[in-house]
C-alpha cells in the first residue's frame, strides 16, 4: 500500500496532506519546529519532530521505500535542497517531490535528486495566464483532473499480449467504439518522451508503452479490458 | 428689447440649437486643439511642411529672385491658409452664441433688461484672451507677409518658424519646463542686466576719451560688455586703460557665474519636471491602447505573468505604488504606472477606462489585504469587469469572493491537488502538464465557432476534424463540456472547440474553417 511522508507544515503541506487523506492514503508529517508540530496535530494529522541533519534511517524502518512518496515542503528553499539531497543519499529508490519558490530553485532540486520539483511562482503564473488566455480549457481540465465527475484521465501500460502491440498509433480504431480519446503514448524507456496522437507523426506501439487516455469512467473500464 | 438685440438673441438660440453648426465647430476644435483627436497630428504635419517650405523660400530669396508662382505661393497661398487657421482658432476659442444665451437667460431670470453692451464686453474680453495669447500673436505675425508691399513685413516670414512650436509637442514641453523656473531666470537676467549696464558705463568713462581705444560710443561700450559677459569675447573691441581692464576682469568673472547659474537652472528644471514628462508620456501611451489587461501590483508572481503575456504578444499595463518594484518592470520594457491600485484617483489620473479598455484586472499584490482592497476599489467603479486575484492565505478566500473577485488562484490548493494527481497517474499527468505549459510543440487550444463558420458548417461532421491530425477533445457550450462529441451534434454560435494539436496545424485549421466551403 502506498504511503506519503510530508516534510514541513505550512499551507502547501496542509493541502497536500489533505488531498492524500481524502484519497485514503496514509500520511505522516515530519516537522522541524514545535510550532508546526502543534499545528499539524491540531489538524489531526500524524506528526513527529525531526532534526534536519538526521540520518533518516527511521524512514526506512517505518515505511516500504518502494511504496513511499516523499514531499519536501519546508518553507526555505535551501532546507528543501538539503533535505532532498540527504534523502537521496540514503535511499536511491525513494520517490521525492520537492517544492521550490522559483524555477531556478526547482532546477537545483532536480540536481539534488528530486524526481519532481514544483516551482510555486511558475505554477501560479501558468495558472493565471491560462485562466486569461484559455478559460474554456481551464474549465475542461478542472473537470477532467480534479472534479472526479464522470470524465477521467487514465493511463494504461500495454503488455506483450495486448492487441495493440505492433499497431501504428494512427491505425488504432479500437478506442472509437468505446468513446474515449487517446491523448498520447509514452515510451517507458525514454523518460518523459511523449508521442501525442495529434502531433502528426506516427509511432508503433510496443509492449511497455503507456497509453494516456481520456474518457468516461465506464468506457475506460471496458477499454482497459479490451486492450489487455 | 431693441430690434438688434432681439435679432442677436434669436440668432444665438438658433446657433446653439443647430446640431450641424455645433458639430462643425466641434470638429474644427478637435482638429486644432484636441491632442487626443487622432487626425490632429496629420493636420500638424501639413502645417509644419508649409512652414518649412516657406522658410526655405525665404532663404533662397536672399540671393536669387524667386519665380512668380513661388512668390504667389509664399505671399498669398500660405498667408491665406494661415489666416484661415487663425480665424478658425479665433472662432473655436470661445462661443459667442453661448455667452449671449447665457446672459439673456440670466437677465430674464433676475428680471433685468437685456443689454447688448454687457454681453459685447464679455465676448470681447473672452476673444481678447485668445488674441493676446503668445501663440496667437505669433500666428498673426506669420500672416503679415501677406502685405508684402511693405518690405519690412517680409521679415515676418521668420515668425512662421516660431509657429512650428505650436505643432511640436517636445518643444512645447521644453518651453513648459523652462517656464517653471521663470523666477530664477528673471533674477539672473536682472543681475546680468545690472552687470552689463554698470560695466558699460564704467568702460565708456575709462575708454571713450582714450585715442588708442576702439570703444568710442555708448553703444560700443554696451556691445563690448555684452560680448564679454557672455564669455564669447570676439576681440573686436578691447580695453586699453588700466581701469578698463579692471572692469573687464570683474565682468569676466561674473560672466562665468551667470553662465554656470543658467545651466544649473535648466538642469534642475528638467530633473524636477522629469517625472511629470514621463507621466504625460504614460498617459498618452495608455490612451493609445485599445484593450489590455490591468496588472495591479508587481509581485514575483506578477513578474512571471507579465513576462508570459509579453511573450504571447498580449497587451497589459502594470500598476504599482512602489518605485523600486516598478523600476524592475520598466527595465523589462513594460508599460507601467506609478500609482496605488487601491485608489480610484489612480485610474482617473492616468485615463484608464475600465469599461472600454480593460479586458480583465489581475490583483497580484503581496498581501491579501491589498488584493481585497484593490478588488473592492475596482468593483465599486465597475460592477461587471472580470477580476482575477491571487490568494495568499486560504483563510481569506471568502473575503476575496465578497470583494467581488471572479477568479481566485490559490497555489497551495493547486499544488495539493496536483501532487495527488501526479503520484496517482504520473505519465498521464506529465502529458497534460506538457500540453498546458506550452513547453512542447503540441498545445491545447480553444477555437470559437463564430457566425462565419456556422454559415456553412452545421454539425460536428462538417468540421472535418478526421481529415486533420488534430484531436477534438470536446465542445464547451454554456459552461457544459461535451466530451468527444458525436458526428451529428449540431453546432451553435459561441461554441468553443477544445483542440489538441500542433500550434501551426490548429492555426491553419482555423483559417480553413473560416474560408473553405464544405466539400460534400
Amino acid at each position: 500500500m502506498k504511503s506519503v511522508v510530508v516534510f514541513g507544515y505550512n499551507e502547501y503541506a496542509k493541502e497536500i496532506a489533505l488531498n492524500f487523506t481524502l484519497a485514503q492514503t496514509p500520511v505522516m508529517i515530519y516537522v522541524i519546529d514545535e510550532k508546526s508540530l502543534k499545528e499539524a496535530k491540531a489538524d489531526s494529522f500524524e506528526a513527529a519532530l525531526v532534526e534536519l541533519d538526521d540520518d533518516w534511517l527511521e524512514i526506512g524502518e517505518k515505511f516500504d521505500i518502494k511504496q513511499l512518496i516523499c514531499f519536501c515542503a519546508l518553507d526555505d528553499d535551501a532546507q528543501n535542497v538539503f533535505l532532498t539531497i540527504s534523502l537521496r543519499a540514503e535511499y536511491e529508490e525513494l520517490f521525492i517531490i520537492s517544492l521550490a519558490t522559483s524555477k531556478v530553485s526547482a532546477d537545483k532540486l532536480h540536481l539534488a535528486g528530486a524526481n519532481k520539483a514544483v516551482a510555486k511562482l511558475e505554477t501560479t503564473a501558468n495558472a493565471i495566464v491560462e485562466c486569461l488566455e484559455k478559460p474554456a480549457v481551464v474549465e475542461v481540465m478542472h473537470e477532467i483532473l480534479y472534479h472526479n465527475k464522470e470524465l477521467k484521465l487514465a493511463e494504461y501500460t500495454v503488455n506483450s499480449e495486448s492487441v495493440l502491440v505492433n499497431q501504428q498509433l494512427h491505425d488504432i480504431t479500437l478506442h472509437e467504439s468505446f468513446d474515449i480519446i487517446i491523448l498520447a503514448i509514452a515510451d517507458k524507456r525514454i523518460e518523459a518522451e511523449f508521442t501525442f496522437t495529434s502531433a502528426g507523426y506516427n509511432h508503433t506501439v510496443k509492449a511497455g508503452d503507456v497509453l494516456v487516455v481520456i474518457g468516461r469512467e465506464k468506457d475506460l473500464e471496458n477499454f482497459e479490458k479490451a486492450i489487455i | 428689447m431693441s430690434f438688434i438685440s432681439k435679432f442677436i438673441v434669436d440668432t444665438a438660440y438658433i446657433l446653439q440649437a443647430s446640431k450641424r453648426y455645433q458639430g462643425t465647430k466641434h470638429f474644427f476644435y478637435a482638429l486644432l486643439e484636441d491632442d487626443t483627436y487622432p487626425y490632429k497630428k496629420y493636420f500638424d504635419y501639413i502645417m509644419m511642411l508649409l512652414i518649412l517650405s516657406s522658410v526655405m523660400l525665404l532663404i533662397r530669396q536672399v540671393k536669387y529672385p524667386l519665380p512668380e508662382y513661388a512668390v504667389f505661393y509664399n505671399d498669398y497661398l500660405i498667408s491665406l491658409i494661415f489666416l484661415t487657421e487663425y480665424s478658425l482658432r479665433f472662432w473655436v476659442h470661445s462661443s459667442i452664441s453661448k455667452e449671449v444665451v447665457h446672459q439673456y437667460e440670466k437677465d430674464e431670470f433676475l428680471g433685468y433688461r437685456f443689454r447688448l453692451y454687457r454681453v459685447t464686453s464679455k465676448v470681447l474680453k473672452l476673444k481678447w484672451r485668445y488674441v493676446s495669447s503668445y501663440y496667437a500673436i505669433i500666428d498673426l505675425l506669420a500672416i503679415m507677409p501677406f502685405f508684402h508691399q511693405l518690405r519690412i513685413l517680409r521679415l515676418f516670414i521668420l515668425f512662421r518658424a516660431f509657429k512650428i512650436f505650436r505643432y511640436t509637442k517636445s518643444i512645447q514641453q521644453f518651453a513648459g519646463v523652462l517656464a517653471s523656473k521663470k523666477f530664477e531666470f528673471f533674477t539672473l537676467m536682472v543681475f546680468a542686466a545690472v552687470m552689463i549696464s554698470v560695466s558699460a558705463v564704467l568702460i565708456y568713462i575709462a575708454e571713450a576719451n582714450n585715442k588708442d581705444s576702439a570703444i568710442n560710443t555708448v553703444f560700443e561700450a554696451f556691445y563690448w560688455s555684452f560680448v564679454t559677459i557672455s564669455t564669447v569675447g570676439y576681440g573686436d573691441f578691447v580695453p586699453v586703460t588700466d581701469l578698463g581692464r579692471l572692469v573687464a576682469m570683474v565682468i569676466i568673472v561674473s560672466g562665468v557665474a551667470v553662465l554656470a547659474f543658467s545651466t544649473s537652472i535648466v538642469v534642475s528644471a528638467f530633473t524636477e519636471q522629469l517625472d511629470g514628462i514621463k507621466e504625460h508620456k504614460v498617459i498618452t501611451d495608455i490612451s493609445k491602447k485599445k484593450r489590455f489587461y490591468l496588472i495591479c501590483g508587481y509581485s514575483d508572481v506578477a513578474e512571471i505573468v507579465a513576462k508570459r503575456l509579453q511573450k504571447d504578444g498580449l497587451s497589459f499595463v502594470v500598476l504599482e505604488k512602489d518605485p523600486q518594484k516598478l523600476a524592475q518592470a520598466n527595465r523589462a520594457k513594460m508599460l507601467t504606472v506609478l500609482a496605488d491600485p487601491a485608489r480610484q484617483e489612480s485610474y482617473k489620473e492616468y485615463g484608464v477606462d475600465l469599461q472600454k479598455q480593460v479586458i480583465a484586472v489581475l490583483c497580484l499584490e503581496d498581501t491579501d489585504v491589498q488584493n481585497i482592497y484593490t478588488a473592492l476599489t475596482i468593483r465599486s467603479m465597475h460592477p461587471q469587469i472580470s477580476i482575477l486575484s491571487y490568494l495568499h492565505d486560504g483563510k481569506n478566500r471568502k473575503k476575496l469572493s465578497l470583494a467581488g473577485v471572479n477568479n481566485i488562484i490559490y497555489t497551495q490548493e493547486l499544488i495539493g491537488v496536483l501532487s495527488r494527481e501526479f503520484t496517482g497517474k504520473p505519465v498521464a499527468f506529465e502529458a497534460i502538464n506538457a500540453l498546458r505549459s506550452q513547453s512542447i510543440d503540441v498545445v491545447i487550444k480553444e477555437l470559437l465557432i463564430d457566425e462565419r463558420i456556422i454559415s456553412h458548417r452545421n454539425s460536428v461532421e462538417d468540421l472535418q476534424i478526421h481529415e486533420t491530425k488534430l484531436v477534438l477533445l470536446g465542445i464547451y457550450r454554456n459552461k457544459t463540456f461535451y466530451f468527444n462529441p458525436k458526428m451529428r451534434m449540431e453546432l451553435q454560435i459561441g461554441d468553443i472547440l477544445v483542440l489538441i494539436g500542433s500550434d501551426m496545424m490548429i492555426e491553419e485549421y482555423s483559417l480553413n474553417l473560416h474560408k473553405k466551403r464544405v466539400m460534400r
